[in-house]
């Protein structure tokens, strides 16, 4: 019984941690202005995190070491640092939009500006990242994430009309008054918010800290393979409920309080209170784990002493990396700069810097040296290649493809 | 020597292409506006003035039903008096360069004006709990909404 509630809170923990401010936004502003025509894109990026999930898993568990410790051992320093730096740079802006996230989540129930909730949570999660059980933090935001849930509940109180959705989801394209550009920079920005680097830097680096060994194996695959799909079932009800509410009416989301506005018309006050609780518990929990991982990729790089486990005094250079990124996440949103935008930009930078991450996680699994019999099979090595190809893709399409269409503005 | 001089070959690579991206930056910026730069830029506004009044209509309609706590309905207010005040200040910041161009913005002009207007009235009487007020800037923000829609379908 143990045993099978130890595996159920790893899978409630894993939904409710999947969805993050990327996500949130991403999928509510492609809902509202595209209906389900982006559905596919939610779909390809739970697959390709779940591959490359499963592989940096395996790999932390049978060789006992985190995946980027393994890039620069294997890849040498210049290939590794050149992942440190794409994916420092993208972590901290995502840690950036997070807090903001919490801020803005602060501020619906409130109604206190974001800007002035900044430093407090800044402050907060300095505090309970030096202070809290590593498992504490894991459970409490992962479950209160799962409140997302009132998004799927709202979805069938909504009424929606099921005929158009499916025709909006099964023809993939841009609506009467959109683009093909603006069509594709959001399908960018969602396979980004799915497959963000943090995401396996923290999987992989929690592996090792919670001492995983190949027997936990069985656990880390029922945590991907169920609970990052149904995560992705929260990203896909907010995007069914903008579209349900928003695109009929050609309006735009561009704020949190616009994404939360379905779950209130659907179940009242309760329901727009679950969908606050949910929003701030995905952005502090990602939070936490963006924080991490700045903290982790940067001392695995550099050979320092790490973990959250550690005492500060043991890690002290760990410790400093996530106090820093912490400070310079809540110095970028004390420039004013909307977090939604904020946000915008680090789902197009994280597109930038995917090939950096999921190449050497690929080039890993597939050695010997480190996971003996266990390196990744013919259907992990054929979707690592195919998603490998659409992450070059979508890396080099990026930039070019928000130039082109001011940011999505069209 | 070798390893030197490709080093520096590189290096001068690196410094032409951000040359090169830099001068085409300062391109965007200051070259003259065209007339469809200035038409891009009013239906971007229309669009935005648009997104606020409909979604200002909608937290009014929800507060009305007694779906929302207050300070959601204030910060929901806020943001798209926040969106509306964004694009106000786009539309001020690009002289018409077409007498085409200057009818294009004083259509536009007293749309955005009035929506600023009926969102405000709307976000006040939300917050004195004033529901007869409410109900008439609901409807009107419906009417400025369905106004702005009509002038980006004519012009888009």
């Amino acid at each position: 019984v143990k045993r099978l509630l130890a595996v159920a809170l790893g899978v409630l923990t894993a939904i409710g941690g999947f969805v993050d401010i990327g996500d949130l936004v991403a999928s509510s502003q492609a809902g509202a202005r595209f209906g389900m025509a982006h559905v596919w894109v939610v779909v390809l990026g739970v697959i390709g995190i779940c591959a490359y999930a499963e592989m940096s898993g395996r790999v932390a568990a049978v060789s006992g070491r985190p995946v980027f410790d393994l890039v620069r051992e294997r890849l040498g320093s210049r290939v590794a640092l050149a992942n440190l730096a794409g994916s420092l740079l993208v972590t901290v802006l995502t840690l950036g939009a997070e807090l903001g996230g919490v801020g803005l989540a602060l501020q619906l129930a409130t109604s206190v500006n974001y800007l002035l909730w900044v430093p407090v949570v800044g402050f907060v999660l300095w505090v309970a990242l030096w202070r809290v059980k590593f498992d504490v933090l894991e459970n409490l935001f992962g479950l209160g994430g799962l409140a997302l849930v009132v998004f799927i509940v709202a979805f069938f109180r909504l009424h929606p009309d099921t005929a158009t959705l499916w025709q909006q989801a099964s023809h993939p394209g841009p609506p009467h008054g959109e683009d093909w550009g603006t069509y594709w920079y959001y399908a960018v920005a969602l396979f980004a918010s799915a497959l963000t680097p943090y995401e396996v830097f923290f999987f992989s680096s929690g592996a090792v800290e919670e001492r995983w060994t190949a027997k936990d194996l069985s656990q880390s695959k029922v945590n991907v393979f169920i609970g990052f799909p149904l995560g992705g079932l929260l990203a896909i009800a907010l995007m069914a409920t903008a579209a349900v509410v928003f695109h009929p009416l050609s309006t735009s989301v561009d704020s949190l309080s616009q994404a939360a506005m379905p779950a209130a018309m659907a179940a009242g006050k309760l329901g727009l209170a679950a969908a606050i609780l949910g929003f701030f518990a995905a952005t502090f929990g990602a939070a936490v784990e963006t924080g991490l991982s700045a903290g982790y990729t940067a001392a695995q790089y550099f050979g320092w002493a790490w973990g959250k486990l550690r005492r500060p005094a043991e890690a002290t250079r760990f410790h400093t990396v996530v106090m820093i990124s912490i400070a310079v996440g809540v110095l970028i949103l004390l420039t004013t700069i909307d977090p939604v935008q904020l946000t915008e930009y680090s789902l197009i930078f994280s597109a930038v810097a995917l090939p950096l991450t999921y190449l050497p996680i690929l080039v890993i699994a597939n050695d010997r040296t480190y996971l003996g019999n266990r390196v990744n099979g013919r259907l992990a090595n054929a979707l690592g290649m195919i998603f490998l190809v659409i992450v070059l893709a979508a890396a080099a399409a990026a930039v070019p493809l928000m130039i082109i269409t001011r940011a999505g503005g069209g | 020597l070798e390893a030197a001089v490709s080093r520096a070959r590189l290096l001068v690579t690196v410094a032409a292409f951000a040359a090169a991206v830099w001068g085409l930056l300062v391109f965007a910026v200051v070259k003259p506006v065209s007339p469809t730069d200035f038409r891009r830029n009013v239906l971007q506004v229309a669009t935005s003035a648009y997104d606020a009044s409909r979604t200002g209509w909608l937290a009014g309609r929800q507060v009305l039903a007694g779906q929302l706590f207050s300070p959601f309905a204030q910060t929901a207010f806020d943001d798209a008096a926040k969106t509306l005040s964004g694009a106000t200040k786009q539309f001020g910041s690009e002289s018409p360069p077409t007498a085409a161009s200057r009818q294009l913005r004083d259509a536009l002009a007293p749309l955005l004006d009035s929506a600023v207007r009926k969102l405000g009235d709307a976000s006040s009487a939300s917050e004195d709990g004033d529901d007869a007020a409410l109900r008439r800037a609901v409807d009107d923000l419906d009417r400025v909404a369905g106004q702005l829609d009509d002038f980006i379908e004519v012009h888009r």
